[in-house]
């Protein structure tokens, strides 16, 4: 059995969580339990629409009060965009925000474990909805998607930032020199290549340079 | 006019390319300027604009997301 919060479906256990951390009334659901949601439950989430409703439902302060996210980079990107709207192709320039947070390992695994690394996620604004939605990165991963070394990291003697990880979760196969250009369309990703027969990579994540210089449409 | 479905999200939308094209193993070649609409299963319009492929060659990508708790790396879903 399924609840649909603001036309989005989660399964019982979780919507039901959801109704009674946020009040919100669904007639035959009984709200008036202990409130047991907790960020951790919120992170498992597999979709990000659902992660975005029950952080909305979850408050921002009772998360902030939970993980103790610590900003580590706020960037500010001004684009531009030509996209079809009412049938005629228009050109948008808008300013895309994007923050990264570290939440450390203790606070996101219990303070009883111990070999935990501190976690990182992007905070990023939805082009066409407005919306907010956090998206975790591998730090280990993204570091070596920009050809920066994780022991200068570790030490803190390398820094990362927002547009770096948010450019990691865009995957291709295409070679930096075969790819044109990118158009991304929410979670729907297309490279635009240069040649028909070129020779793949292995799938990889993009990096920061990569994202300023090929990612040319975005909706 | 061709049109073919390639990532349907579980909020009921799906990303959909219309238009005179050909497509094997995520290899499109576009014969024209192709549209890319977000819309629901009936056609109607979802919740991002409509953008172009131009005519050419594409290579569909992925974006993904790390899960700290499972160490995963798996595809966003919408």
């Amino acid at each position: 059995m399924e609840i649909i919060i603001n036309n989005v479906p989660f399964d019982y256990e979780m919507g039901l969580k959801i109704c009674i951390a946020g009040s919100i009334q669904i007639e035959g659901l009984d709200i008036n339990q202990e409130d047991t949601l907790t960020f951790k439950d919120i992170a498992m989430l597999s979709n990000i629409e659902q992660r975005r409703i029950a952080i909305l439902h979850f408050g921002t302060e009772r998360l902030l009060n939970e993980i103790e996210p610590v900003l580590v980079s706020k960037e500010i990107l001004n684009k531009t965009t030509d996209c079809v709207i009412d049938g005629m192709l228009t050109t948008i320039n808008y300013q895309d925000t994007y923050e990264l947070y570290k939440v450390s390992g203790k606070k996101l695994f219990g303070e009883g474990k111990w070999n935990v690394r501190d976690e990182y996620y992007v905070k990023c604004r939805d082009t066409s909805t407005d919306r907010e939605y956090i998206i975790w990165v591998d730090i280990s991963s993204v570091l070596r998607a920009n050809k920066k070394s994780e022991w200068k990291f570790k030490d803190g003697n390398e820094t990362v930032d927002a547009i770096e990880c948010i450019a990691w979760t865009i995957k291709t196969d295409v070679p930096t020199e075969e790819i044109e250009y990118i158009v991304r369309q929410g979670d729907c990703v297309f490279v635009k290549t240069k040649n028909e027969d070129y020779r793949k990579d292995m799938v990889r994540h993009i990096s920061k340079e990569e994202y300023i210089n090929l990612l040319k449409f975005e909706s | 006019m061709k049109s073919q479905v390639f990532i349907v999200g579980n909020g009921g939308h799906q990303h959909t390319l219309y238009g005179r094209f050909t497509e094997k193993d995520g290899k499109i070649v576009c014969q024209e300027s192709c549209e890319l609409r977000h819309e629901t299963k009936n056609g109607v319009k979802g919740e991002h604009h409509t953008l172009v492929l131009e005519k050419g060659l594409w290579q569909q990508g992925e974006q993904v997301e790390f899960n700290p708790f499972s160490g995963q790396v798996t595809r966003v879903w919408d």
